[in-house]
């Protein structure tokens, strides 16, 4: 059985090794660049290591961690980091704000079924629908797709945003926040969610299944995009990750056991996790910018932001059309 | 003529190093100066653009970003809120090292039981114990307040010990000669001859609360100037987030002044030194 | 006679040092007795051991329970006004702003009775401790030098007003001093203090109010010069 399962995973890697190999065979000499990558809670690290996408690329890849989206903006911002990893969310304020950082690639959830967020509550408590909780305290990371997918939940049980208390608690602190029974409710991600279920102090309202397109993007610092080597190493990890994901979906004990690895959970939490995590690459489409505008409108109305923004400025459309079309993505 | 010349050959006029008067004027003028260059400064970076608005706001975008958060957002209520924590952990906190701080400083088995281990606990970084007073007490003021006073402790233990140990023997020894004992002793003349140490221990205290007020009440508030500063941070808000700095900054100054409108209220005898 | 203070066969030691041996001392109710002695000699060791603030080694020194000091300092409280520095540790109902006006105004300095401290000078500031230490109406009044540190002027000034208070109050006194000037002008005794003994203990026959110089008084002053074993050239 594992024995079988390495030969799997071997033959594999080879396969997406020969893959994105040849795609990254031409173009200017990449040896001695660095890119600077900044990931969450070492998904695409996990999702690299698991598959060894990386293996043949001429340029180093140096990794760091964040908590938030939020902060990986203000990392490229700074010019510490070129790519980094969030959900949509981010890039709205971030273009409020007049942040030079570009959205260079996306994907979407490939299955409205299934989500990685999910609202929890207090195990104990008497709170068993979503209108229940006009008047009560949520944790949210602010600035976050939590806090929009939260708003979303609100709108359709018809709880009015004001009429609830956010709680501006990190992703770990609402965790724990959660488990004790400070907050009435929670919204999180995996593998905090399966942690926060297993520890047996919360359990899931309801997941955010169905609710937004499960949006992620990879950003860019413009002062990469500017640098004509870091482009193009940017292209190539861009399409390699494509790859990459698109394999992941395909072989889930793969992706699981890397999970438990990355992690430390439990093979059922990483199972469960990996079962609610199904994205697949796109290339930017209409669909996504008025997803993202939509996104927009929704904040300017409840206040979060203070002035119109037109989001389509925050996409790179022709250089994610180029790699797109060479990861052979159609959209 | 020429008789003082010969007697005086030989002899210099000593050389004055003169000390030219300030006036008063000039003084203010100069201090006033600075601060207005920094603040002319801060106008013209952001206002031609050399500095982005997404790095550091302009005087105008911070004043009506402030006028925003005052009659929309409650700002006033959240000042509030922050300055009664802060009162309140330094309360306690400056209460317990006047405590602690004078029995050690006052006998000598005090500082045995309490001078070592008080002066381990300092050590600590007192940020890095937020997390602990999280997962002890939870996400409400309990943890905030714990934490301010823990802070605020220490620096008041030290002066307090340290004041209270360099009165000055000798009037010490006369008021016991005079009758004076035990607690009319330490109150009556000890620890009043300890004020200032006592009261600078309370500057201190403050100065360090207000850091422990920061990192207190941001990022796991919902209340108060840290909540706002951690909400500007997490939506991206550079204006909001100045206006958070420069209240902080604005409670730091008020507190010195309070503190040094109590020195004078309680020390009326250190404003006058007689020069004879 | 009833003794104001009196002193049996206290020794003292500190280490090896050995300040004080065998001295014998009596100091009689309304008695001015001035202890003299050169610097070191153990003169302020005996006054500690009146006052209480250290212990003898062997013998033993007694006091009557009502007894002051005027120390070389003023160690007056900074942070109280001067009224209330003179009737520090009385009991509540005679530590009354009167009674440290009456006092202050025996010394003169009544005009200055809501002053801080820190506002006096060095000769106010010791008069202030001495209407403190006279408020009580003591039994027994220690001076441990109390003018060493003023200037001579002022000096003078004080030893006149300390030689009217004593004559007013008649408490037994006991001054010590290395002014050997300032002890024949105010004493009824004088005792010096040497290697540890008291090595000659003399009364002084001068008729009161006394002034420094004249033939007497400086025969007397030489008398206790050479005891001290300083020489005066002719």
């Amino acid at each position: 059985m594992v024995a079988a399962l390495l030969a799997t995973t071997l033959t594999g890697a080879v396969a997406l090794a020969v893959q994105t190999g040849a795609a990254g065979a031409a173009g200017p000499n990449l040896s001695g660049v660095t890119l600077n990558v900044a990931d969450q809670f070492k998904q695409y690290q996990t999702i690299f290591n698991a598959t060894g996408a990386l293996k043949g690329a001429k340029y180093t890849v140096n990794w760091s961690d964040f908590p938030s989206g939020t902060q990986i903006i203000a990392a490229e911002t700074g010019g510490s980091v070129d790519l980094g990893t969030m959900a949509e969310t981010p890039t709205i304020f971030a273009q409020a704000a007049g942040d030079p950082v570009k959205v260079v690639a996306a994907t979407v959830g490939a299955n409205p079924k299934v989500s990685p967020f999910a609202l929890l509550v207090p195990t104990g408590s008497a709170v068993t629908k979503v209108s229940q909780l006009r008047g009560k305290s949520i944790a949210v990371q602010e600035g976050t797709v939590e806090q929009y997918l939260l708003m979303q939940m609100l709108a359709k049980a018809k709880v009015p945003y004001g009429t609830v208390t956010i709680d501006n608690l990190t992703l770990i602190n609402g965790s724990a926040a959660v488990q004790n029974g400070k907050v009435d409710a929670y919204l999180g991600i995996q593998p905090l969610v399966g942690l926060d279920v297993q520890s047996g102090k919360a359990r899931v309202l309801t997941t955010a299944a169905g609710y937004g397109m499960l949006l992620n993007y990879l950003t860019a610092s413009q002062s990469a995009l500017d640098n004509p080597k870091k482009k193009a190493a940017i292209a190539d990890f861009v399409q390699r990750f494509y790859n990459a994901g698109n394999y992941l979906r395909q072989h889930r004990a793969l992706a699981a056991q890397t999970y438990v690895k990355t992690y430390g959970v439990s093979p059922s939490v990483a199972t469960a996790a990996v079962a609610s995590v199904q994205v697949k690459g796109s290339p930017i489409t209409k669909q996504i910018m008025t997803y993202q505008q939509k996104e927009a409108a929704t904040f300017l109305r409840l206040g979060l932001l203070t002035s119109k923004l037109n989001t389509t400025g925050v996409f790179t459309l022709p250089f994610n059309r180029q790699i797109a079309a060479a990861a052979g993505l159609t959209g | 003529m020429t008789e003082t010349t010969t007697a005086t050959a030989g002899l210099v006029e000593p050389r004055v190093d003169q000390v030219r008067p300030r006036s008063r004027r000039r003084s203010l003028a100069l201090r006033v100066l600075v601060p207005l260059a920094l603040f002319g400064l801060w106008w013209l970076l952001t206002g031609t653009g050399i500095v982005a608005p997404n790095v550091l706001a302009s005087p105008s975008a911070t004043a009506s970003a402030f006028w925003n958060l005052v009659t929309h957002d409650d700002l006033l209520g959240d000042i509030g809120v922050s300055v009664l924590r802060l009162l309140v952990g330094v309360a306690i906190g400056s209460a317990l090292g006047l405590l602690l701080g004078t029995t050690s400083g006052l006998f000598a088995l005090g500082e045995e039981l309490l001078d070592s281990s008080l002066q381990m606990l300092r050590t600590i970084p007192f940020p890095a114990v937020i997390f602990f007073f999280i997962v002890w007490f939870g996400i409400g003021e309990t943890a905030k307040v714990a934490l301010i006073a823990l802070a605020t402790l220490f620096p008041m233990y030290l002066q307090a010990s340290n004041g209270v140990r360099n009165v000055d023997r000798r009037v010490v020894e006369a008021a016991r000669t005079f009758g004076l004992r035990g607690g009319r002793l330490v109150g009556g003349v000890i620890v009043p001859l300890a004020s200032p140490a006592i009261l600078n221990g309370l500057r201190f205290s403050f100065g360090v609360g207000i850091l422990a007020l920061v990192i207190a009440e941001t990022d796991n508030a919902n209340q108060g100037i840290g909540a706002l500063l951690y909400q500007a941070y997490s939506l991206q808000q550079v204006a909001n987030l100045m206006v958070c700095i420069i209240l902080y900054a604005l409670i730091g100054i008020l507190i010195d002044l309070i503190v040094r409108l109590l020195e004078r209220q309680l020390m009326p005898w250190r404003r006058q030194v007689a020069v004879r | 006679m009833t003794a104001a203070a009196m002193v049996e066969g206290v020794t003292k030691a500190f280490g090896d040092h050995q300040v004080l041996r065998d001295v014998d001392l009596r100091v009689d109710a309304g008695e001015f007795v001035a202890l003299l002695g050169a610097s070191g000699s153990g003169k302020t060791t005996l006054l500690r051991l009146l006052l209480g603030l250290e212990a003898p080694d062997t013998g033993r020194a007694l006091v009557p329970p009502v007894r002051t000091t005027v120390f070389q300092e003023p160690r007056l409280v900074a942070s109280k006004r001067v009224w209330r520095n003179v009737v520090i540790g009385l009991p509540r109902a005679t530590a009354t702003r009167p009674v440290a006006l009456e006092a202050l105004s025996v010394v003169g300095l009544a005009k200055h009775a809501d002053a801080w401290p820190g506002t006096l000078s060095g000769g106010e500031a010791q008069r202030v401790a001495l209407a403190r230490a006279l408020v009580r109406r003591p039994d027994l009044l220690l001076l441990d030098e109390p003018f060493a540190a003023l200037d001579a002027l002022t000096r003078l000034k004080m030893q006149g007003l300390v030689a009217d208070l004593v004559g007013r109050y008649r408490p037994g006194v006991l001054l010590v001093t290395h002014d050997v000037e300032e002890a024949v002008l105010l004493a009824d005794r004088v005792a010096v203090l040497k290697d540890g003994r008291i090595a000659v203990d003399q009364p002084v026959d001068l008729p009161r109010p006394r002034r420094v110089g004249g033939p007497e008084f400086d025969g007397l002053r030489d008398r206790f010069l050479a005891d001290l074993g300083v020489v005066v050239a002719d």
